[in-house]
């Protein structure tokens, strides 16, 4: 399950977040973010959700105007993929309430550590919706600043 | 959308400016609005970082958002990283997150600024907070590169251990150990980490299992030895799920326990060959038959829910193929597979095709097994999906046999009439390689080659075209056939270049075996060649050349139109033509007993290379094709048609007629094994020594129109000759190899060093090649820094994985590669940049480690990369009177050196200047020495070991009667001198 790199993607082919767990120069990251774009967007329904590109798959899958855009290796297990992305849709959604593009937007900060809570380097890290929502509320709750704020001596 | 915000802490800890500021780039009416507002903020955030002195946190991090934000947009940021460092070092969570998300999307592990932040890592992992530990883990894992792995790795490994460290910090410290393992490659061995790793497999959190699980099977995947111990924990906890049923409620997904952590415990185990009883081999055996049992709920239910079940009964699949050891199990996958390829949901249906296709190869039971589901996979493959059909394609190239081959090629012939692009290739190579494989008469097999040229002519590749023409050689029963054929399918009008190439040769050897019909008389079968002849490109009009001096020599009555041909093209532009031209003219003119001579019968082809071969035959066949393409041009129409005069002298008839014999000597044995699998090493020794008379001016041929990429069949000459020969190239060891020792030496050892040594005199070429691995590399020199661009092509049929490269630094040469990806596959490329500087002399080549897996074996490539001292070398331009005043003020060893020897060739002053001056970049000083068989040179190397530039003088006196060079050499470095001679003896030797 190592991803190389996760996309998201509106319909229009805007990108939404991006993180990459494998180098790639600038130029060849928005080259394939352009090329899998294409690929992904111009895809008709109903077809899998797979796709072999170079010397991996993309897996992907649309939710509502979003599109969710794994890259991983050839043998990796793609059901368990798709559910990987279904997981943090859920917890997204979980912790936005009823997530939305422009939740993403606003909020991009909070969309990457949810993410990493989730994926690290590449592997899944966490698979229990609980444990990731409890981690990212405490996290929230250090957040919100004042005197009580979480404070360490180093 | 909705924008009510349902969660309280979102609104609580958001940055009002980031959101305006958001907002207004979101409502910005054209791009060049919004960039107007970028500039203007970024302008702000600079004067606020530089001058505000009272900047608190809380602004600190909204500035760092801000920038992150621009930089997502795609706008390039030229400061700011500072400011995200402070923000590591404050003491608030709240500002220590954000520093930390934003370097993790500004920097990579080769930003200059990650050597600063690494103390700051250091830090928050010894912090007494699960929270402050994970933020640096979470950056190690995002960012962490080589550095980072040597400096924190023992801290991180203690950290993942210890009983104090809570479940969040304990699946990080896994993952940022497998990352930093990625960067570090051998930061990871078993013998110093098995037992510890393996005692965190007794950790009853899921999350850290999991985390812990992507470990393992990365430290497997690269390689499993010393990783066993895991087995029977990794067996134990299957049971645990899936028998015994214990397991954390919150870890069920859709009524499935942790599908994730159950698919990466089944897949470590396809690491390791099938474990025995003592490692839990049966319990495994439950375990499988069990989740088997589950496949019927997963007709049912949510998506989610069937996906999850599926996911693991594939990776069980898998394992099942892997181990190999069940027959009921191994019947139940069948049946199973069976089914999934014709459900309705796609993604079913491609991960069935495509788990069939491994199971068709494991076994000659099991490809029996699947047989009845042929004809739903031949519907696949007109399915509407791309993926589909692509997997469709794979898995009935495995499924084809003897019986079911004229059936499965007949489909994928009428498919390919309509199949896309994308896919073309791929099918006419696999059409090509079955027809091959399984044609139980030749005759359908170049009926099935020519439907493919005629279909998709784009997409056949010489390789394929020359194994027809191999064939057919080779089969005396299908000659008529094929030429009747070939003269056939030219008729059309718009024949494909491909067809005419094969029309020219086949028809050129064989033609006479059709003339007698009135309707293909040599006449006709010239006339309908030389209609196409001027739409052709120039290899093609070189090989009708060869043809039409054929048809000379089988037809006498075509003398007159064929001569007028060649006097057409005796100044055509294109030198090659231009030859074969002329020479043809006279050939066919001056003396016939040569004339019939050269232009004889090809004899049949030997194959000489795949004896080494014979066990990827079974194994892997798709790389047939491929592995025996160099053989067909070179033993034949290339060279026995051109009879330019230097190979005339070379190479006597009487020396050609015994190559000739020798080929139909070997006949007998060739066509009891067609394909030339079993023929032993005799053969390939007795064939050496006529090889060795190869004509010289070949090899300068190939020196000088060198390229990686095989052109056509005429420019590549050179190069198929050099590897059907096993590397006899270079001209110095080809005549200094006598044919008995050069029986005893490695043939690919000779050809590596003749490749090297040819690349250290050009900036282009390939450096190895053989039936798997092309290495090729392109260098550019400037002042002391260079750059190479190495590819690595796969030529084989299957994806070369865990590629790694390694290249060391050397005394006086600083090396720099970029990493690289870890798989090629078949027919990719990959790229690797390596630049490098030079610091003071150097001696020896740096040496590249090549080492990659292929199916089933580890293969290590050791070359040394054609870096020398004199790529390094600057002009220097003297007058007479500067060179002997220079020359005279240096004397007596080590600084000079003086070298007498022998030259294996005869000497040949102008090929001498031109590997000098042009090759070593060492500057012939002309009109210095009146004696014409005397070079005098300089050169300048900027880079001495003392900080000054070092010039060097040479003089060489040649004695071309004798063959005899003295070669002396002075300098003011010992070092230079000595290796400015072992260069010029090795290159002019």
């Amino acid at each position: 399950m190592t991803f190389h790199f996760l996309l998201l993607l509106s319909r229009q082919g805007k990108t939404r977040l991006t993180k990459w767990y494998s180098p790639f120069t600038n130029k060849e990251k928005s080259r394939f973010t352009r090329e899998i774009g294409n690929m992904v967007l111009n895809r008709p329904p109903k077809l899998c959700n797979f796709l072999e590109w170079k010397e991996y798959k993309i897996i992907f899958k649309r939710y509502a105007s979003l599109y969710f855009v794994v890259c991983c290796d050839r043998e990796d297990n793609e059901l368990i993929v798709l559910e990987i992305i279904h997981h943090f849709v859920e917890i997204l959604d979980r912790y936005f309430g009823n997530v939305c593009e422009l939740d993403l937007i606003f909020n991009f900060h909070k969309a990457y550590y949810i993410l990493d809570e989730l994926i690290m380097a590449g592997e899944l890290q966490e698979t229990s919706k609980k444990t990731v929502l409890r981690l990212i509320s405490q996290q929230d709750t250090l957040l919100e600043g004042g005197p009580g704020e979480h404070k360490v001596d180093l | 959308m909705s924008m009510n915000v349902t969660n309280p802490n979102i609104a609580k800890t958001s940055m009002r400016g980031l959101t305006n500021f958001i907002s207004d780039l979101r409502n910005s009416p054209s791009k060049e609005n919004e960039e107007k507002r970028v500039t203007k903020e970024m302008a702000h955030i600079r004067k606020e970082f530089k001058e505000n002195k009272n900047i608190d946190g809380y602004q600190r991090r909204k500035y760092v958002c801000k920038l992150v934000y621009m930089y997502m947009l795609g706008y390039e940021l030229d400061f700011g990283h500072m400011e995200a460092v402070t923000l590591l070092s404050s003491t608030k969570f709240s500002e220590k997150q954000i520093g930390y998300i934003a370097l993790g999307i500004l920097l990579n592990e080769q930003h200059e600024m990650l050597p600063l932040i690494i103390n700051s890592f250091k830090e928050d992992l010894l912090a007494r907070s699960d929270y402050f530990q994970s933020l640096a883990l979470a950056a190690i894992c995002n960012i962490g590169g080589k550095e980072v792995a040597e400096f924190l790795s023992p801290l991180i490994q203690k950290l993942l251990i210890a009983n104090t460290s809570s479940p969040m910090v304990k699946k990080r410290c896994a993952l940022a150990i497998l990352r930093m393992n990625r960067k570090h490659i051998g930061l990871v061995t078993p013998d110093s980490w098995v037992e510890r790793l393996v005692s965190v497999l007794d950790e009853p959190d899921f999350g850290v299992l999991t985390s812990l699980m992507s470990l393992l099977i990365e430290l497997a995947s690269e390689n499993p030895i010393g990783w066993e111990p895991a087995i029977p924990k990794v067996i134990h906890l299957l049971k645990k799920i899936i028998i015994n049923k214990e397991f954390p409620k919150e870890y069920v997904y859709y009524h499935v326990t942790c599908p994730w952590l159950q698919v990466k415990l089944l897949k470590f185990l396809r690491y390791f060959p099938a474990p025995d009883d003592s490692q839990g081999g049966k319990v495994l055996g439950e375990i499988l038959t069990a989740v088997f049992a589950q496949s019927e709920s997963a007709k049912a239910g949510t998506v989610n829910h069937k996906n999850s079940l599926n996911a693991v009964l594939f990776e069980a699949i898998n394992l099942i193929i892997h181990l190999d050891n069940d027959p009921v199990l191994l019947k139940q996958t069948s049946l199973l597979l069976g089914r999934f390829i014709t459900v309705k949901e796609t993604n079913i249906r491609y991960l069935g095709l495509e788990a069939m296709s491994h199971f068709a190869s494991l076994s000659n039971e099991t490809s029996i097994m699947i047989k009845k589901y042929q004809d739903t996979v031949l519907l696949s493959l007109k399915d509407s999906d791309i993926s589909i059909r692509r997997r469709a394609l794979d898995l009935l190239y495995g499924m084809c046999d003897k019986n079911t081959c004229k059936h499965i090629v007949a489909e994928l012939l009428s498919y390919l009439q309509t199949a896309d692009y994308a896919i073309r290739e791929e099918l006419v190579i696999k059409i090509a390689n079955l027809a091959e494989k399984f044609a139980s008469n030749y005759s359908w097999y170049v009926d099935v080659i020519l439907q493919l040229i005629t279909t998709a002519g784009d997409f056949v590749s010489d390789d394929i075209w020359f194994r027809v023409v191999k064939i057919v050689t080779n089969h005396e029963d299908i000659q008529a056939y094929a030429a009747s054929t070939v003269f056939n399918a030219l008729q059309s009008r718009n024949c494909h270049e491909t067809l005419i190439k094969v029309g020219g040769y086949i028809l050129g050897e064989f033609g006479h075996l059709i003339a007698d019909n009135p309707q293909s008389s040599p006449l006709v079968q010239f006339n309908i060649l030389h209609s196409k002849f001027n739409t052709c490109g120039a290899p093609t009009k070189a090989l009708l050349l060869s043809t039409y001096a054929k048809f000379v020599n089988l037809f006498p009555e075509l003398t007159q139109q064929t001569q007028e041909v060649f006097k057409q093209h005796q100044s055509y532009i294109d030198a090659e033509i231009q030859q074969r031209a002329c020479e043809y003219l006279n050939l066919t003119s001056l003396n016939e007993d040569l004339m019939q001579t050269v232009l004889d019968v090809i004899p049949a082809f030997i194959d000489a290379k795949d004896n080494s071969n014979t066990t990827s035959n079974t194994a892997n066949n798709s790389n047939m094709i491929n592995s025996q393409d160099s053989k067909i041009s070179s033993g034949g129409f290339n060279q026995s048609p051109q009879p330019s005069q230097q190979q005339q002298q070379q190479q006597p008839p009487q020396q050609q007629q015994a190559q000739l014999q020798q080929n139909v000597s070997s006949n007998g044995l060739d066509l009891l094994d067609p394909f030339g699998l079993g023929l032993g090493n005799q053969q390939q020794q007795q064939q050496q020594p006529v090889q060795q008379a190869q004509p010289v001016y070949q090899q300068q041929q190939q020196a000088e129109s060198f390229s990686p990429v095989q052109s056509d069949t005429v420019s590549s000459f050179g190069q198929q000759q050099q590897q059907q020969q096993g590397g006899f190239s270079s001209p110095t060891i080809q005549a200094s190899s006598s044919p008995i020792s050069s029986g005893g030496s490695d043939p690919m050892q000779i050809k590596i060093l003749a490749s090297y040594k040819r690349l250290c005199l050009v900036s282009e070429g390939v450096l190895y090649e053989d039936s798997m691995l092309q290495v090729g590399l392109k260098s550019e020199y400037q002042s002391g820094q260079g750059r190479l661009m190495l590819y690595y092509g796969n030529s084989s049929a299957f994806p070369l994985t865990n590629f790694n490269v390694t290249l060391n630094s050397i005394a006086g040469l600083t090396l720099q590669p970029q990493s690289i990806a870890p798989v090629i596959q078949p027919k990719a490329q990959l790229q690797q940049p390596v630049t490098f500087s030079c610091t003071s002399e150097f001696t020896e080549s740096p040496v590249i480690t090549i080492n990659f897996l292929t199916p089933g074996k580890p293969i290590t490539i050791t070359l040394r990369l054609p870096i020398v001292i004199s790529k390094f070398f600057e002009p220097l331009r003297l007058s007479s009177g500067d060179f002997f005043a220079r020359w005279k003020t240096i004397s007596g060893k080590p600084l000079e050196i003086q070298e007498i020897f022998k030259s294996t060739k005869p000497i040949d002053i102008q090929s001498y200047n031109r590997v000098i001056q042009e090759g070593l970049n060492i500057t012939v000083l002309k009109q210095v020495d009146p004696n014409p068989n005397n070079i005098v040179a300089s050169c300048l190397f900027p880079f001495g070991s003392n900080g000054q530039p070092i010039n060097s003088y040479i003089r060489i006196e040649t004695n071309p009667q004798a063959n005899m060079c003295r070669l002396t050499i002075r300098s003011q470095s010992a070092t230079l001198t000595n290796t400015i001679k072992n260069l010029l003896i090795s290159h002019l030797q």
